[in-house]
């Protein structure tokens, strides 16, 4: 006790906090036993490193049992009870392992050295780890030092730009939302085409509430041969976290910390108060004028702060290591409103038992986000709102437009709308590896994962009911429990075949159960606004609308076995053969299983007589690949088969009321199953000039066969529902992916590295039938434009084809503007042209959403203690329809009824029609500065303080783009009915540019 | 070495066989039911034959709307940048659809949905005659929308059909079949909104009074002696007091509907005219909860068809429009809100003065005041004993028997406060069917039957009689190539 009354209250913190942990881990690890050695001298010494700075937390141990001590921050140690004669090993993770016999010496220092080996990168490939130099599919490795800086508060946004062919597209300024993720290219249309996320083993947890500053790596699975052992969800390739485990040696606490500000980067340049006027009179528009100059996006838009801890311990001696983290997030977002916070919490523990033959992990995770969820709508209103009203009328109420349909005024849209979700996750995993004999190992490994979101939304009465709520006010509450428990239990066998050829087997069985859980109710009319959402039962609009409560359970298991063999022979030849069998409750009766194999080999060229010894080259491998793969994920329950559910009300004269009606609840299909995707591939990869110069290069096909969409189902021939889902069609993807690092210059002092991280992708839709099922020739894909902008409900910019890439643009391509007016070409050459409505001859393709190009350029440069980082990130070849200027870009724009963009007053158009038309179609191409960070390393001496690091870091920093809309990173998110990728909509949250400061200290 | 792979294999082994009961993939159920476990209480099959009634709740789009935009009675035109919709509505009142024309597609998916749904039904009730042929007299009256606006379609009965085109012919005499095997069967008395003997023969003699249109051969004298019955009825309907009378909020006391599909604000929704035709600020003439759509307007021409002392005029909105206050409502350019019964152009932009005001809006169901909902709680009215007497009128004329017709003709106009006529034409019984059953979905119909569907109008001027029927939406075709193209699509 008498430790916790000198040390320091932070010592005496960590003190209790190791102890905790060490009960926990005690009443975990029954097997642990520890011998009591015979105790004859006491040897003492200083451990240090090749730079002759001593090195802390190394193990010293006597061989041949479980003694041992550590050395302290100065490296020295001193360890009691050592037999005469033995010999001390001295261990630390990276470093070479050194034993040295004491003989009769009681002082014993030792220098220890890198180890290369262990140096030697390690990769996760799913279900197990493999050499960087073994691997022979294509995976990408992250280290957490790659990530991106600035505002950065999700695992995606931290990888933006650093690996070849993953497309992650952040459109939006909002904290609560999620960029779109394309590994690849867009593989699948109503399936999903977002990668199989998987943290520490655990698939499916949320990628979002993850904090950057826990993840040690991330590994991307681009090709379908690695990604196969995840069998029918491997389809969109898969994406590998571990996050940072506990290592033997001192206590080591991290924290960080950044305060940020982000302000709206771009936003569209609308006429002010002088400009309408001026338009109106230009253009002969009545209107009245308010007299006011409001800019109406100021007015609901503002500065939004951020900040953001995180505090990580970890620690642990050579049988037993611990890292624990809680992490805290506060962002504003600029939108009135909008907002996020999030408490993640992780505790990550390792043991060893049974002499080294039981290894044993847990992994706890627990994160509670809250967000604040502002309407979009406000955007779209504040565009529409005329710049001479005022926000408010002279006696404090909001001002409105009278006589307009929808058009609210934004502010009292933002104040008197809220919209709130918690979402919690807690997860539990426990894995426990027992090696049987040397080289095969037993591993289970089991998880419990509960996800609540609890939903909460509430609009307030308004004088003259503002909002057009029905009731005045009303309150909707929303709450889902996931419940996902999985079991995993391989077993693999790795055996040195000769010197230099190993072959490792692993075989498996995988179990998952997901439980999806929920209900909902909404009421309205409530005396006060005081109850929001929580006294729902108070409401009166229940008395009259039965359809206010609604309740639902559904679940779906996931069965696999999975088997894989890795040989690698003379170090030269590399060969891994996936196998894995997938059975889902989910598939049709006539699909239960799928089958997905893979097969790739590697060639080490550097290690063949021919180029062995070549100075120039130190690594070149050719990898070649193929690979099925599965994608599950669009299939949502219930399916397959016919289900009665309620199904609207009928009339029953008896009682004189409408009754709940009962119907099939869509058109089963039996024959549903997963999207198979095929992928070829080949690559290089490449060492050269002693490291300065690595990469890979990188070539693929990409082929998705049996689709999954919605089809037209003939209702004549007795299908009660209009559209099935179907496995239908394919669509290819493929591309070239290119990678390299440079590192110009690498000395003590000073060092620069540049890194590239490209690719090129073809999208194109191949077929969209089956013998069953078509879709029509020309699928129209619309995109919702926003609310109060009327007439423009069916307009369709994009299209799916058979021979065209994913929603290619079509429409009529405009010859000259006369009078104002479009005129369009006679595409067909029939001489005539419907001018008033193009026909479908007269339409063609006018521009492809999806890039052509995506890359980033990170460069490292780092002086003394100085370092500064800085990301460059571009899209190219992607074409973008700009509905802005479609909508309110023309001479008399909306005026008088509502605003215009400052370009109605010197455009030639003056047209209202809301046609699909080249004339709006723009280049996307685009380069920004993504993100920079400028930092300094406070040198620290010999204080507690083992590392400091200060920096400012920004994000969105500059644009470089041709594009005359608000940015050319637009969602290229493809949803059915409502959201096409590449079209530009009003009612966006404009991306922001954050400045942020921040510290990072390790004690 | 050997003992331990020994060993390694019995672990596996028998990890694997504990785990044998993990690999049982049959598929969960609990917020829905299998359809097998279904229908086995007299409740369960009450409520999912509900739906061969509710699905009728989509008449009021699916059917109205290309009834109506397609005639001289109703028109959307596009206002400024409101209601183009990549030009459906415009399409509707040109006569310029094609078989890519959405909304058709929706009235497609709304008849041969609802025919697949009864279709699964029957085989259900297969021991109640009774209700088997309630269902198909339900299904015929979706087969009489399917004939009427796209004639040659599939006839499809149960799971062993086809889907097959079938002629116009063809479906008329399964629909013939159909009904006469169907209506003895059916309630004799009244029962509201259920399909009974009265509603039945109403349809009957709605598919005699168009037989000439649907297989090329009048057939006047079953039309005379189906409606007859109708008329003559011995539960007794008759003229209410107005016309409008049968259209008010809670009209399910009428005593000349005959056959209604129930509506509620709340519980059954889809009664929106009222949104689809009144101006964004009459919202506060009406107090309504949301603010209307300004669409559905009215043509001078029919407007003007009315006489001055017509009651029936009342269905009309027209002129200054006043907020519930009393005070004048304005449009968004500050203008007196008054709507105009004469505009120039179907397409207007914003720079067209009259592009929010143009045309004449319609209260014939009437406006529910104080609706917080977008739905109002009016049943929609099928059948209704005027049109019976004006069928029958019709059907008289056509046999030669004038003075009959023009006694029924003079029932129903001297309701309204115009005078009795003394002379008939072909000409007047449309027009007097157009002033009575102005907005009530059957326009097209009627126009067809008399021949002046293709004539040139304001706004319409593609004179192809070949758009008297609707085309087979393409998308249907291109999952049916089994479905036959109309001629002249």
């Amino acid at each position: 006790m008498k430790s916790y009354q000198v040390g320091r209250p932070s010592e005496r913190l960590l003190a209790g906090v190791k102890k905790t942990l060490f009960t926990f881990a005690a009443m975990l690890l029954t097997s642990l036993t520890f011998s009591v050695m015979a105790q004859d001298v006491t040897i003492s010494g200083t451990v240090k490193g090749n730079d002759g700075t001593g090195l802390p937390g190394v193990t010293v141990q006597t061989k041949g049992t479980t003694k041992g001590s550590q050395t302290d921050v100065n490296g020295a140690y001193k360890l009691a009870g050592v037999p005469k004669g033995a010999t001390l090993v001295f261990s630390f993770v990276g470093m070479e392992t050194k034993e040295v016999a004491i003989g009769n010496k009681t002082t014993v220092d030792v220098v220890m050295i890198d180890d290369t080996k262990a140096l030697e990168e390690v990769v996760v490939v799913g279900y197990g780890t493999q050499k960087r130099k073994e691997i022979s599919g294509t995976v990408t490795s992250l280290g957490s030092r790659d990530f991106n800086a600035g505002v950065v508060t999700n695992p995606l946004a931290a990888a933006q730009g650093k690996v070849a062919g993953l497309v992650i597209t952040s459109s939006s300024g909002d904290p609560n939302s999620r960029p779109t993720v394309r590994l690849r290219g867009t593989g699948s249309l109503s399936a999903g085409s977002e990668p199989l996320y998987v943290i520490d083993g655990v698939i499916g947890a949320p990628i979002e509430n993850v904090a950057p500053e826990d993840i040690q790596t991330m590994d991307v699975l681009r090709d379908a041969s690695s990604a196969a052992i995840y069998g029918s969800r491997g389809s969109n390739g898969v994406i590998l976290i571990t996050t940072k485990r506990g290592k033997s040696g001192t206590p080591t606490v991290d924290y960080s910390a950044y305060v940020g500000q982000e302000t709206i980067s771009q936003r569209p340049d609308l006429l002010n108060g002088a400009d309408f006027r001026a338009a109106a009179t230009k253009y002969k528009q009545a209107f009245t004028d308010g007299g006011a100059n409001t800019d109406w996006l100021d007015v609901i838009t503002r500065k939004a702060t951020s900040q953001n801890h995180n505090v990580g311990i970890s620690g642990g001696s050579e049988n037993f290591s611990y890292r624990a983290s809680v992490g805290y997030l506060d962002q504003t977002g600029t939108l009135l409103g909008s907002g996020k916070d999030r408490v993640n919490a992780r505790l990550n523990l390792d043991s060893k038992a049974m002499n080294g033959k039981l290894a044993m992990k847990f992994n706890m995770s627990a994160s509670q986000a809250n967000a604040d969820i502002a309407q979009n709508r406000a955007i779209g209103f504040a565009m529409n709102m005329r710049p001479t009203d005022p926000v408010f009328n002279s006696d404090g109420t909001y001002f409105q437009i009278p006589g307009t349909f929808a058009n609210f005024n934004p502010l009292a849209v933002l104040e008197n709308y809220s919209q709130k979700e918690k979402l919690q996750d807690l997860l539990f995993n426990a894995q426990a590896g027992y090696t049987i004999i040397e080289g095969l190992v037993f591993n289970v490994s089991g998880t419990l994962r509960t996800q609540n979101r609890n939903s909460s939304t509430f609009v307030k009465s308004t004088p003259g009911n503002l909002l057009s709520t029905v009731g005045g006010n009303a309150g909707n509450r929303f709450l889902n429990a996931t419940n996902d428990q999985q079991l995993e239990t391989t077993l693999s066998y790795t055996k040195a075949v000769s010197s230099n050829s190993t072959l490792s087997l692993l075989g498996g069985y995988t179990y998952q159960d997901v439980i999806n859980d929920g209900f909902g109710a909404g009421n309205n009319n409530f005396l006060s606004n005081d109850l929001g959402a929580n006294n729902l039962g108070s409401g009166l609009g229940i008395r009259t609308n039965p359809n206010l409560l609604g309740s639902y359970k559904n679940e779906y298991k996931l069965v696999s076995f999975l088997a894989r063999a890795q040989y690698s022979m003379a170090n030269k030849y590399f060969a891994t053969v996936n196998v894995r069998r997938d059975g889902s409750t989910k598939f049709g009766d006539n699909n239960k299983w799928g089958f997905f194999p893979s097969v790739s080999v590697g060639w080490a060229l550097n290690e063949e007589a021919f180029l062995k010894g070549n100075s120039a080259i130190d690594n070149l491998k050719l990898r070649v690949s193929w690979g099925r793969t599965g994608n599950s994920e669009g299939i949502s329950p219930l399916r397959s088969k016919s289900f009665y559910g309620p199904s609207g009300t009928y009339y029953d004269g008896g009682t004189d009321d409408f009754l709940p009606a009962y119907a099939i609840q869509g058109n089963p299909n039996p024959n549903l199953k997963w999207e198979v995707n095929e992928n070829y591939g080949a690559g290089l990869d490449f060492s050269m000039f002693k490291g300065k110069l690595s990469g890979s290069i990188d070539w693929y096909t990409r082929k998705t066969k049996d689709l999954l969409y919605v089809v037209n189902a003939p209702q004549e021939k007795g299908f009660v529902f209009p559209t099935i889902l179907a496995n239908i069609g394919s669509m290819q993807n493929k591309g070239v992916e290119l990678s390299a690092s440079y590192q110009w210059v690498d000395n003590a002092k000073f060092s620069f590295s540049s890194t590239f991280a490209g690719s090129f992708n073809k999208n194109k839709v191949l077929s969209l039938k089956n013998n069953d099922f078509a879709a029509p020739d020309q699928v129209f894909l619309q995109t919702s434009l926003g609310s109060f902008i009327r007439g423009t409900s069916a307009v369709a910019f994009s299209v799916l084809q058979a021979g065209q890439p994913v929603g290619v643009f079509y429409g009529a391509k405009v010859a000259k503007i006369e009078n104002g007016r479009y005129v369009f070409q006679d595409l067909n050459g029939d001489g005539k042209v419907n001018q008033a409505n193009p026909d479908r001859e007269d339409q063609t393709y006018i521009g492809n959403p999806t890039p052509v190009f995506v890359g980033g350029l990170t460069n490292n440069i780092k002086y003394g203690n100085i370092d500064f980082q800085f990301q460059l990130i571009s899209n190219l070849g992607a074409k973008i329809v700009n509905t802005n200027n479609l909508l309110l870009g023309r001479q008399d724009g909306r005026i008088a009824e509502s605003n215009a963009l400052k370009s109605a007053l010197t455009t030639v158009v003056n047209d209202e029609r809301t046609l699909p038309m080249d004339y709006y179609v723009e280049s996307g191409n685009y380069v920004r500065l993504n993100n920079a960070s400028l930092g300094y390393t406070i040198p620290v001496g010999k204080s507690v303080v083992k590392r400091a690091r200060v920096y400012v870091a920004g994000n969105n920093l500059l644009l470089f783009t041709k594009y005359s809309g608000v940015d050319p990173e637009i969602s290229q998110a493809l949803s059915i009915g409502s959201q096409a990728p590449g079209i530009d909509v009003r009612e966006t949250f404009y991306k922001t540019r954050g400045i942020t400061a921040g510290v990072s200290l390790s004690f | 070495m050997k003992k331990f792979i020994f060993t390694a294999l019995t672990v596996g082994a028998l990890t694997s066989l504990s785990l044998q009961s993990c690999t049982d993939l049959t598929e969960p159920v609990y917020d829905a039911i299998p359809a097998d476990q279904f229908l086995k209480t007299d409740a369960q099959v009450a409520a999912a034959l509900g739906p061969a009634y509710g699905g009728l709740r989509g008449i009021t789009w699916d059917w109205f709307n290309p009834s109506e935009a397609s005639s001289d009675e109703l028109i959307v035109p596009t206002r400024g940048g409101d209601w183009f919709d990549n030009g459906d509505w415009l399409a509707y009142s040109r006569h310029t659809w094609t078989p890519q024309h959405g909304p058709i597609n929706g009235m497609w998916g709304f008849i041969f949905g609802n025919i697949s749904q009864i279709n699964q039904l029957i085989p259900v009730v297969s021991t109640n005659k009774a209700a088997v042929d309630e269902l198909r007299a339900i299904r015929a009256f979706y087969y009489f929308m399917a004939i009427d606006a796209f004639g040659n379609v599939p006839i499809v009965t149960d799971a062993a059909s086809n889907g097959g085109t079938k002629t116009r012919a063809e479906v008329y005499a399964f629909l013939e079949k159909e009904l006469t095997e169907a209506i003895p069967s059916l309630t004799a008395g009244k029962a509201y909104s259920r399909m009974t003997q009265d509603a039945a023969n109403m349809l009957l003699a709605k598919l005699y009074l168009n037989a000439g249109v649907y297989k090329g051969s009048p057939e006047w004298q079953k039309a005379f002696d189906t409606i007859n019955k109708v008329v003559n009825t011995k539960n007794g309907f008759a003229l209410g007091s107005s016309t409008l009378s049968n259209f008010i909020v809670q009209n399910q006391g009428s005593g000349e509907n005959i056959w209604t599909i129930p509506f509620d604000s709340f519980k059954a929704g889809g009664m929106n005219f009222q949104m689809r035709t009144l101006h964004y600020a009459n919202q506060q003439t009406y107090g309504l909860g949301n603010s209307p759509w300004n669409g559905f307007c009215t043509l001078a021409d029919f407007y003007n068809s009315f006489e001055k002392t017509d009651l029936r005029k009342a269905m009309w909105i027209e002129g200054q429009q006043f907020a519930a206050s009393g005070a004048k409502l304005v449009d968004a350019k500050n203008q007196p809100l008054a709507f105009i019964a004469d505009f120039q152009k179907d397409q207007m932009t914003d720079a067209d003065p009259e592009f929010q005001v143009a045309g004449i809006r319609s209260q014939k169901y009437e406006i529910q005041r104080n609706n917080p909902n977008g739905d109002q709680s009016n049943d929609y009215v099928v059948f209704r004993y005027a049109d019976a007497l004006l069928m029958r009128a019709e059907a008289s004329f056509r046999l030669g028997k004038t003075a009959d017709a023009l006694v029924d003709v003079n029932k129903v106009r001297v309701r309204s406060g115009v005078a009795a006529m003394t002379a008939l034409t072909e000409k007047d019984i449309l027009a007097e069917r157009g002033r009575e059953m102005a907005w009530e979905g059957w326009r097209r119909n009627d126009m067809i039957r008399f021949g002046t569907f293709s004539l040139e109008r304001k706004f319409m001027k593609n004179l192809n009689k070949t758009r008297e029927l609707f085309p087979i939406p393409q998308a249907r075709i291109d999952a049916n190539p089994l479905l036959k193209q109309n001629p002249g699509y």
